[in-house]
């Protein structure tokens, strides 16, 4: 397939851009915005890393710290669980400013992560921020259109189209070798910023994992499959279109619907037809659906009443002070497991409104690469919506165990007797495990991708495929 | 008559121009659509949230014999309302990540007041497409398709040089031509905005001639800047392409960067730090003397310096007593958050003139109550109520008087300020003559051509 003839093309169209002193201007712009973007994503990666770390050791320390207490007093201190960003999030910062950066943990209460840093984003991140991953996304692609537009239409329309045919240059060759030629211009462009992304991964040390190279090897053949896609795009549509300046209008159109418009049209319309519920409906259904179970701070409360009976019952004895172990700490728990289970049945709910908003999009992955190429990203570089709520989820199971650890200590250490004026030992703050975030493993970042980059990938191969195709040649050499 | 019916038919032949303004019109319908169904969600939020309230007060005083002031103000969660201008539902700013309907209680403040609301984080990413979405970055790509090619098309025709030669100036024709499209895409822009005022039934008042005026001085802008490229008389590739670029830097570039800036500038973990802060003040205050921390607090709300000292037993007034005194504990760190976020404000608004797209976008949000701004003073807002709040129960509490029915009917609802905005002539008059000044230049440029 790549005979001297592509060969030759390839070596002339490189030659005739390397000629074209603002492509050099715009590439040395972007190569600078490039190393911008990384360099301050870093910088931004290593201050948000610190300051969760300093601040995850600053609760862990206030919590060994703790004299004797009463343990449910030391379930409504609570504790904190903070997210650290992902090694990979200098690269691509994904969600990570719509995000709250921490949760406070403390009995009887779900909250959620607050404290985002999406200040002024209304107004200022309204094509998100300026990270290296988003650069590759928008206006690479617009690179590869300026590179590209004319390249066959402008053959045709100068003429050497026709002097091209008659040395019995195929129309293949043409596309193969102007493919190539863009194709090494894309992987010459951006990877300096992969090397460096790896060298910057590689110096983080201590949270730098063996998947990382992986991760980035990875995200290096994503994107440059997405390069694939804009020039193949950029050579069908410059085979179509008789007139150069005709291909660049559409092709920036094109462009603008594909990067621009159809991402905020699908996410809007996946939010109207799958809503979740804001924050005051999904609070009073929880307070609604607690009310209905019972309240066990209530002491006539029917659901506590029947459980007091099955307690007894159990232990053999007829009144609470006859228990072994405390009748309060008991309570807690069972009350501490119910307003879990409430919790989560509405918490799943809003993640199935996610799913489902997320699973719209998806739909749409072979009609856009954008999409595929944008969600594979953040799933990579471990930025995207799942691995936010998987952290919230993780933060939530930690809450949970603490504070029934803590129930227990009332049940067993703590007499019915006098209940809350004892305190007990602050030892046992000690025994208690740290927050620390399990980051997930590649093959679960990547699950909701197990086929879906399939499609995307037919599609830019299907293009590829109509270009050589004899149909593709008849047709730009007929109008020769 | 006739040339009119010409340029008309020539505007409207190519299928670009037509698959353009096609695009305009359908994503600025979408965009109003999507508008009034969230503005619609927010403002069912906050009649929601008064509803519920209006509820919990008749079921508490249905009961019998009413619950003490304290177990009282520990359930009252009281809403509040940040007060948008019904143009929010083409301007949305901050008003669909943040909480429109806070609740708020007699405890802790700042414990309160940072609650997020729950939002789809990818949706927040791809960056929301509302009415002013399609006018401050849609419309100057329609611009730019229509015009900024005019000239070096009529070069590519072989029609420049013949006009040029007429009597009548080509200038004139250039200008002809310009204005054309300026008044297609003008009357599509009122189409628009007049059809969004009547769906949302938003008066025809000054606000409206605002972003009307606005819009059109933006519109005029990006007509300059196209007028500009053109006036350096090169192919239809080189001026597509450095408009494009242009559009990019505006568009794009200019407020990521203005956000890398501000982000650096005003770092601050002001909110987290107030909450670790408070939240161990509040913890040890259970082991202080209880009497102790009643005095503290008497001495910084002297009007209830009469109440009977503290007995053995657990008494309301020193819980909400030392919930008062963690807030006082970290106002300075709030009131410094404030200053902070103050300055960031002051910075944003300074910066945003290195780029028109940035300002207009501004400028929106502002005028639609919906910029960070407005958010702030929504939280000051929230945080003069609790106040209120505090001292309605505070008579209870410490003058140990018994909350009756018609106390629970008279507890003090939340009332959103209008805030009186005026439209700043003063700024929309320097952007005018900053544009006028475009114009000439772009005019005395393009009157100097002359084929080559």
């Amino acid at each position: 397939m790549i005979n001297t003839r592509v060969m030759k093309i390839f070596r002339h169209e490189l030659a005739s851009k390397r000629k074209s002193p603002s492509l050099w201007l715009i590439f040395i712009m972007i190569q600078l915005l490039l190393a911008i973007a990384l360099f301050t994503g870093w910088q931004q990666y290593q201050h948000n890393a610190q300051t969760q770390a300093t601040a995850q050791a600053l609760v862990e320390q206030q919590w060994e710290a703790q004299p004797d207490r009463h343990p449910h007093r030391v379930a409504h201190f609570g504790h904190f669980a903070f997210r650290t960003p992902s090694a990979l999030s200098f690269f691509d910062l994904g969600v990570n400013s719509w995000v709250g950066n921490s949760i406070f943990l403390e009995a009887h209460k779900q909250n959620s992560a607050n404290f985002a840093n999406d200040q002024d984003g209304g107004t200022l991140l309204r094509f998100s921020e300026l990270s290296t991953a988003n650069i590759l996304l928008t206006i690479w692609p617009l690179l590869i259109i300026a590179l590209g537009f004319a390249s066959i239409s402008g053959e045709q329309k100068s003429g050497t189209l026709r002097q091209l045919m008659s040395m019995g240059v195929s129309f293949r060759d043409l596309i193969t070798g102007k493919s190539l030629s863009y194709l090494l211009l894309s992987v010459i462009f951006i990877l300096p910023v992969f090397i460096l992304a790896l060298l910057l991964a590689f110096s983080t040390g201590a949270s730098f994992s063996s998947e990382a190279p992986l991760r980035l090897l990875l995200l290096f053949t994503v994107y440059i499959l997405y390069c694939l896609f804009w020039i193949g795009l950029t050579l069908f549509v410059s085979s179509l279109v008789k007139a150069p300046k005709q291909a660049l209008v559409l092709l920036t159109s094109l462009w603008f619907i594909l990067t621009i418009l159809m991402p905020r049209m699908l996410a809007e319309f996946a939010h109207n037809q799958y809503p979740h519920q804001k924050r005051n409906d999904f609070e009073l259904a929880i307070k609604l659906d607690n009310r209905k179970v019972g309240d066990s701070h209530n002491p006539n409360d029917p659901y506590f009443n029947k459980f007091k009976e099955d307690t007894l019952k159990k232990y053999g004895v007829s009144t609470v002070e006859e228990l072994p172990v405390n009748y309060r700490g008991l309570v807690m728990q069972e009350g501490e497991k119910l307003n879990a289970e409430i919790y989560k049945k509405h918490y799943e709910n809003q993640l199935a409104q996610f799913a489902a908003q997320q699973r719209f999009v998806s739909q749409f992955y072979w009609l856009n690469p954008y999409l595929f190429v944008r969600d594979f990203s953040m799933a990579l570089t471990r930025t995207d919506t799942r691995h936010f709520l998987d952290f919230e989820q993780q933060a939530e199971a930690h809450r949970y165990a603490r504070i029934q650890k803590l129930n227990q200590l009332h049940t067993n250490e703590i007499h019915h007797h006098n209940d809350s004026d004892q305190r007990i030992d602050k030892s046992y703050w000690q025994e208690f495990e740290a927050f620390s975030y399990r980051s997930p493993v590649l093959s679960w970042s990547l699950g909701p991708f197990s086929l879906v980059w399939l499609l995307p990938l037919l599609v830019v191969l299907a293009m590829f495929g109509s270009l050589n195709s004899k149909g593709m040649q008849r047709r730009v050499y007929a109008t020769v | 008559m006739l040339l009119f019916k010409l340029e008309c038919k020539r505007l409207f032949s190519g299928v670009v121009n037509k698959l353009v303004l096609l695009l305009f019109i359908v994503a600025g319908i979408f965009a109003i659509y999507q508008g009034a169904q969230g503005y619609k969600t927010l403002r069912i939020d906050q009649y929601k949230s008064k509803i519920v309230f209006q509820k919990e007060r008749e079921h508490v005083n249905k009961r019998e014999t009413l619950p003490a002031a304290g177990s009282l103000a520990y359930y009252a969660s009281a809403p509040t309302e940040w007060k948008l201008s019904p143009w929010a539902a083409l301007f949305v700013g901050e008003s669909h990540s943040s909480m429109v309907a806070t609740k708020v209680r007699a405890t802790a403040l700042q414990s309160q007041i940072f609650n997020r609301e729950i939002v789809n984080p990818a949706q927040q990413r791809t960056g929301g497409l509302d009415l002013g979405f399609v006018l401050v970055y849609l419309l100057p790509l329609v611009i730019g398709i229509l015009t900024v090619t005019l000239i070096s098309d009529e070069q590519h025709a072989g029609r420049w040089r013949m006009l040029n030669a007429l009597p009548t100036s080509a200038f004139s024709q250039v200008a002809k031509q310009l204005a054309l499209r300026f008044a297609v895409i003008w009357l599509l822009v009122i189409l628009l905005l007049v059809s969004a005022a009547i769906l949302l039934s938003l008066p025809f008042d000054g606000i409206f001639w605002t972003v009307l005026a606005a819009t059109s001085l933006y519109m005029v802008f990006w007509f300059s800047i196209a007028a500009l490229i053109m006036s350096f008389g090169k192919s239809s590739v080189f001026n597509s392409l450095t408009y494009l670029s242009s559009w990019v830097v505006f568009a794009m570039l200019l407020p990521s960067a203005v956000h890398l800036y501000l982000s650096n500038q005003y770092q601050t973990n002001a909110p987290l730090e107030i909450s670790l802060k408070q939240r161990v003040t509040l913890n040890d205050g259970w082991d202080k003397d209880k009497q102790q921390t009643l005095n503290t607090f008497l001495q910084h709300e002297s009007n209830w310096q009469d109440t009977t000292p503290l007995g053995e037993a657990f008494d309301w007034k020193w819980y909400y007593a030392q919930q008062h005194l963690s807030d006082v504990e970290v106002e300075q760190l709030w009131q410094q958050y404030r200053e902070t976020n103050l300055m960031r404000q002051q910075s944003l608004q300074r910066l945003s003139v290195l780029s028109p797209s940035l300002f207009f976008q501004l400028k929106l949000n502002q005028l639609a109550n919906t910029s960070s701004a407005d958010q702030a003073d929504y939280r000051l807002q929230v945080a003069e109520y609790h106040q209120q709040i505090r001292h309605f129960f505070y008579d209870f509490m410490f003058f140990d008087k018994p909350v009756t029915k018609t106390d629970v009917e008279n507890f003090p609802l939340f009332e959103a300020k209008t805030l009186a905005k005026g439209i700043d002539v003063w700024q929309l008059l320097t952007s005018t003559l900053f544009i006028l000044v475009l114009v000439i230049v772009a005019t005395r440029r393009l009157k100097q051509l002359r084929p080559i």
